[in-house]
């Protein structure tokens, strides 16, 4: 993985990147989220649920982009350490810290 | 003791300054001749005569009795003044020296000092219960860091399902489309119905392998 962003400068939502910003995710996009699971265990047809789906898209992706624009370095610095230690947070507590210290969770 | 004796062959050889008995028999004729051998005698050579005339009898020169020539026998070195006979003879055996040994303790001398029974029991309770607790501790950081990585998974669980959603419905309307197509002259079909009578949504399950998803 070269970059955590693509060509237009937004964040690619991969598993380290996406890892590395679950806590914001949890606190920013709690609404969204529980929305969609409810709708989905009424009715898994993905087709029923599209619309809540795609908003939880849109939040998540806006978040990314956000955080990616507020504290660029250190997010590259921690999605970097997760990719590089799939994923686990033990090895990556050094740049989790700076990270939260340049964005932090409110 | 003077005693027949057969001439072995062998002879002791005289060397410069030293003697080298030889175990032979030496006939009294040969003893009366060899009187440079006599002379050359130390007491130092005695050392090996003694030691073996437990076991080995050596007939040797010397001239100390009386001026004559005696052969050294058995008798004649372990000597009694007033013995009778051989049986007589002193005892030649190992022993202890005079006045005994020193005594020997052999009683055993256990010391009943150190930790009592309940000393030591608490001293073992004390070491598990606090090996429980440190292990008791290590559990909660443990449990901590699972907590923090199944949150993570929780938190984009969503995004994730949306995301797998939303190509899945694109796949399985263009599926659809391929089905309308094929079974278009087909009475009474029904596109995309379900094969379950049970009312609820289940996933297709068509057994397909797909490389570029997996």
């Amino acid at each position: 993985m070269a970059s955590a962003v693509d060509a237009v400068g937004e964040p690619i939502p991969t598993s380290a990147v996406l890892m590395s910003a679950s806590k914001h995710i949890a606190g920013r996009c709690r609404g969204e989220n529980i929305a969609f699971l409810k709708c989905k265990k009424d009715d898994p047809n993905p087709e029923k649920c599209l619309d809540k789906g795609s908003q939880v898209t849109r939040c998540v992706l806006s978040l990314l982009k956000d955080l990616h624009q507020k504290c660029t370095k250190e997010m590259d610095a921690y999605a970097g350490c997760m990719y590089y230690n799939t994923d686990e947070f033990e090895l990556c507590r050094k740049q989790q810290k700076e990270f939260e210290k340049a964005c932090p969770l409110n | 003791m003077e005693e027949e004796e057969v001439k072995d062959g062998t002879k002791a050889e005289e060397e410069e300054g030293e003697l080298h008995l030889d175990f032979c028999l030496i006939s009294q004729a040969e003893v009366d001749t060899s009187a440079q051998i006599r002379g050359n005698l130390r007491s130092s050579d005695f050392r090996f005569v003694q030691t073996s005339a437990l076991s080995l009898q050596i007939l040797v020169n010397f001239t100390e009795r009386e001026g004559k020539s005696v052969t050294m026998t058995e008798a004649s070195i372990r000597n009694k003044p007033g013995m009778a006979s051989v049986k007589d003879m002193p005892l030649l055996q190992d022993g202890p020296p005079p006045g005994g040994f020193a005594p020997v303790r052999y009683a055993r001398r256990i010391p009943s000092k150190g930790p009592s029974a309940v000393a030591i029991f608490l001293a073992a309770f004390g070491t598990f219960s606090w090996g429980m607790y440190q292990v008791g501790k290590g559990n909660k950081i443990r449990r901590a860091i699972k907590e923090e990585k199944y949150a993570a998974r929780r938190a984009i669980l969503p995004m994730l399902q949306a995301e797998e959603d939303e190509r899945f419905v694109n796949e399985w309307r263009k599926y659809l489309e391929e089905e309308a197509r094929i079974m278009k002259d087909v009475p009474g079909w029904k596109v995309g119905e379900s094969v379950y009578h049970s009312g609820r949504w289940m996933p297709p399950a068509t057994g397909e392998l797909r490389p570029e998803v997996w």
